[in-house]
């Protein structure tokens, strides 16, 4: 249906570098496709989403979007629009502006919708000059009109649209407005009317060279459209010499890049100035002329209020103090209104699920290791899941609404410096501290990091921080061996942690180096405004339910896992004759350099994968004897037990709301409320008599480093794949070792 | 808006990051890689463009400007690479929730 509907250089795929466009066969029924493109931070997601009813990810923050998405326009059934991460230019800088470069040069798209800020017009319109280039038909989405409206900037849009020559929209994405006008001029487009506009002009000498460079492209691409050659031949004279590897096999672009350069040099030579330059002063040209021409600005009280505020949250004195008052408050509140869930969640799970479950396999007539399996293995690894979630979902809640409003960068650029430090990012401090709170929603904070490497090195340290669930631990061996100085050793292990999670980063950012593009920093302050609801609630809801999803089937698997290894051979009765024992054996003697080569200090950290504080209850079952696998708690539930049951769902969750909410205005050291947890005395006699004190101190550091839990290598998984979860989970065990090898040592030494 | 101007050479061109706080200046030219100094323009800092110092940030780094109707944070080995003339404000410095432009 489109006059070039078969380019020649199959259309690609940048992530893969295979031939073909993935929205495209993966909706082959699809009429039109459209690409959105615009500036970072314009609203091009929130307009994605109203306009084809998805829940894209959008957040007050440039660079949200680095990869696509595709949808169906609502109403428009056979028009597939495509959402490309934002870039201030068509340069490929970043590897985001590559993959929107590359498919704009590779897919034949039949039109581009260009979302511009309407406040900020000034801004996008050099990227409009760019994009009007393409030769691709452009429809002019004003965004932020609202914005525009309130600070003053008028826009004459009847005018726009006449000098470009393309239909112009004014919208406002987060309240729909103008949408369906939007949707209008896309059926006027599908129906065929649809025009390039009026690109800027260049200098006659650059007229010049980019015919010549469309000559010398012309023979290999022979089945292109003459704009789309021309365009080609504009952009491979700036320089965009990459462009030549996505659309040719590697020896035809070498050969035209030998070519091309060739062309550009002989050019920079005769006219001693660089073509791109050139380009780009003709292109700010334009767009100067097109803002005098179309905008006026009533400059009443414009950025008022983000001025006001910044003047408080970065000040000199406050912004520090204030930063951390923020996560003080954030923390307080996470962990104190969630606390009491946490207990009624794990109640509900033991109780009246596990009661419903045991008899609903009772009455079929399930055989106990099929109910041990569904009880003990799926159920145990739902229940703890279901245990982050009130957390989860109010920390996702609370990033989210200081996303949206503007806080975050301001974070990020007071607290910038000491990051450069170890070569990280401003935007890393935050994952860091969350991480001091539960290493799985640090590990997803890192998404409001621009740059992949950036996330992953920050993702990759932050389990060293110390989680809270680690306390029990340091706690319980504490108080065994240390007595009252518990409390330096366990400032100390904290301080340890963020060292080793900074010097980490300093370490991987070098040892990665070779790809860093360390570009120029910016940080762009966005102005501040009022979280959308919608917007909230959207994001909260996608991000639980990929938590739910994802790191759900990898933490159910291994809970699947470890029940196989601590129940079988069936009917074992001496732990240490299970599956588990035996690999506890057969680990141990790895750690008898660090002091603890013991089966059941191997096996407590095993079972700590599934989170740190079982390493506590492990040690107690081993130690103590209490590894109750009484079949009767297989059997159907009693009388008795359906009674306590509809205690835990009626009154019990009263009290839990009940409580939360005296938590929430009462004071209590949130981090510390683990400490509650009473040192059993038993336990601490027990860990006397099989560690020694230097053996002690080892262990902790080792259960302070190696694998946080299962959910925090689910987490990395699911954001960083496989590959970089297994690695970080070898360096961590080998950080581990190698810490407490060392602290084992100096403390044999100390200690005599 | 986008004003640009034609003198380039002048005793008084300093790197941006030299600037203190509340000052105004026109970028007079851009060093670094093309890269660099496209990805730049784009935001702003481009010849015959004013920029205005807003404030460091508490710890020294990095640098906030208001430059092309936006806030944006520079770390100073950025704004090392922009040389800027200083210029006289057309009108004094603005107060605390006024407009924040250097013509009227
Ligand atoms: N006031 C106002 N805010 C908007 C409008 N459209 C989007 N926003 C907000 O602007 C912010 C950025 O929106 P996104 O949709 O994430 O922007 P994007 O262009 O996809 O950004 P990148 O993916 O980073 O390129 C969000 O906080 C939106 O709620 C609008 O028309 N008016
Ligand atoms: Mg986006």
């Amino acid at each position: 249906m489109m006059a070039h509907g078969h380019v020649r250089p199959s259309p690609g795929c940048p992530r893969c570098r295979r031939g073909h466009a993935p929205w495209k066969t993966a909706r082959p029924e699809a009429v039109a496709t459209v690409a959105l493109v615009g500036s970072p931070n314009v609203g091009k997601t929130t307009l994605f989403n109203a306009l084809t009813g998805q829940h894209q990810h959008t957040g007050n923050w440039p660079g949200k979007t680095v990869t696509y998405h595709a949808g169906f326009v609502e109403g428009v059934e056979d028009l597939l629009l495509v959402d490309l991460p934002g870039l201030y230019t068509l340069d490929a800088w970043s590897p985001e502006e590559r993959v929107t470069q590359e498919q704009l040069a590779l897919y034949p798209f039949e039109g581009v919708v260009h979302v511009v800020d309407a406040a900020h017009l000034a801004r996008d319109l050099y990227l409009l000059a760019e994009v009007l280039e393409t030769g691709l038909p452009v429809l002019v989405a004003l965004n932020m009109w609202d914005v525009a409206r309130r600070e003053g900037v008028d826009i004459d849009v009847d005018q726009m649209a006449a000098l470009l020559g393309v239909p112009v929209i004014p919208t406002v994405a987060r309240t729909e407005e103008g949408v369906q006008a939007l949707k209008a001029a896309l059926r006027r487009w599908l129906a065929g009317t649809r025009s390039p506009g009026r690109p800027p002009r260049y200098p006659q000498r650059v007229q010049e060279a980019v015919e010549r460079m469309q000559t010398l492209l012309a023979p290999w691409l022979a089945e292109w459209p003459l704009v789309r050659q021309r365009w080609l031949a504009l952009k491979l004279l700036e320089g965009q010499l990459h462009l030549l590897d996505a659309l040719f096999p590697p020896e035809q672009a070498r050969g035209l890049r030998a070519r091309v350069a060739a062309l550009r040099e002989e050019y920079r030579r005769r006219w001693r100035e660089d073509p791109a330059l050139v380009v780009a002063d003709a292109r700010y040209g334009w767009a100067e002329g097109l803002w005098r021409a179309v905008a006026t600005v009533r400059r009443e009280r414009r950025f008022h209020l983000t001025r006001a505020i910044d003047q408080v949250v970065t000040h000199r004195w406050l912004g520090i103090p204030l930063f951390f008052l923020v996560m003080f408050l954030v923390f307080h509140l996470v962990i104190n209104l969630t606390d009491p869930f946490i207990a009624w969640v794990e109640d509900v799970f033991q109780g009246p699920i596990r009661h419903g479950l045991l008899w609903g396999l009772h009455q079929l007539g399930a055989p106990l290791w099929l109910r041990s399996l569904v009880v003990d293995g799926v159920l145990a690894g739902v229940g703890s899941m279901m245990t982050f979630l009130p957390g989860l979902t109010l920390l996702y809640l609370f990033l989210a609404w200081l996303e949206d409003s503007g806080y975050m960068a301001r974070v990020a650029f007071v607290m910038d410096r000491v990051m450069q430090a170890v070569g990280l990012h401003g935007k890393a401090v935050l994952p860091l501290i969350l991480g001091l709170g539960c290493n799985v929603p640090a590990i997803y904070a890192t998404r409001t990091l621009d740059r992949w490497r950036d996330r992953l090195v920050t993702a990759l340290v932050i389990p060293f921080i110390s989680c809270s669930a680690r306390l029990p631990v340091y706690l319980v061996f504490g108080m065994a061996f240390f007595g009252p100085s518990t409390v330096w050793v366990v400032w100390g292990l904290y301080l340890m942690g963020f060292l080793i999670a900074l010097l980490s980063a300093a370490g991987l950012q070098r040892f990665l180096g070779a790809e860093g593009e360390a570009g120029p920093f910016l940080l762009e302050l966005p102005p501040y405004h009022w979280p959308n609801r919608r917007v909230i609630g959207r994001q909260v809801r996608q991000q639980v339910r990929e938590f739910v999803v994802r790191a759900g089937t990898v933490i159910v698997a291994i809970s699947v896992f470890l029940w196989v290894l601590m129940n079988l051979p069936w009917g074992v009765e001496d732990p240490r004759q299970s599956w588990f024992g035996r690999v506890s054996t057969w680990l141990a003697p790895a750690l008898e350099p660090l002091g603890f080569g013991r089966w059941e200090a191997a096996g407590a950290l095993m079972s700590g994968m599934v989170a740190k504080e079982v390493v506590v209850s492990t040690m107690g079952q081993i130690y103590l004897g209490e590894l109750a696998s009484t079949p009767t708690r297989l059997g159907p539930p009693s009388a008795e037990d359906w009674r306590q049951d509809l205690q835990v769902l009626g009154p019990g969750l009263w009290t839990t709301l009940m409580e939360a909410g005296r938590n929430l205005v009462g004071w209590r050291p949130a981090v510390f409320t683990a400490a509650a947890l009473e040192a059993d005395a038993r336990l601490a006699v027990a860990l006397r008599e099989h560690f020694t004190p230097a053996g002690a101190l080892a262990f902790v550091v080792f259960a302070l480093l190696y694998v946080p839990c299962m959910a925090t290598l689910a987490a990395l998984y699911q954001e960083f794949g496989l590959r970089w979860a297994a690695l970080a989970m070898g360096y961590q065990v080998s950080v581990a070792w190698v810490s407490a090898w060392v602290v084992h040592q100096v403390a044999r030494v100390l200690w005599g | 808006m986008l004003r640009r101007s034609s003198s380039t050479s002048s005793p008084s061109v300093v790197p941006l990051d030299q600037l203190a706080p509340g000052s105004w200046a026109e970028v007079v030219r851009v060093q670094g890689p093309l890269r660099w100094r496209r990805r730049l323009y784009a935001l702003g800092f481009r010849p015959g463009t004013r920029v205005y110092v807003e404030q460091r940030a508490p710890l020294g780094d990095p640098i906030q400007y208001w430059v092309q109707d936006t806030w944006l944070a520079l770390r100073r080995q950025t704004a090392r690479q922009i040389w800027v003339r200083p210029v006289a404000p057309r009108r004094t410095p603005p107060e605390n929730g006024t407009p924040l432009s250097e013509e009227v």
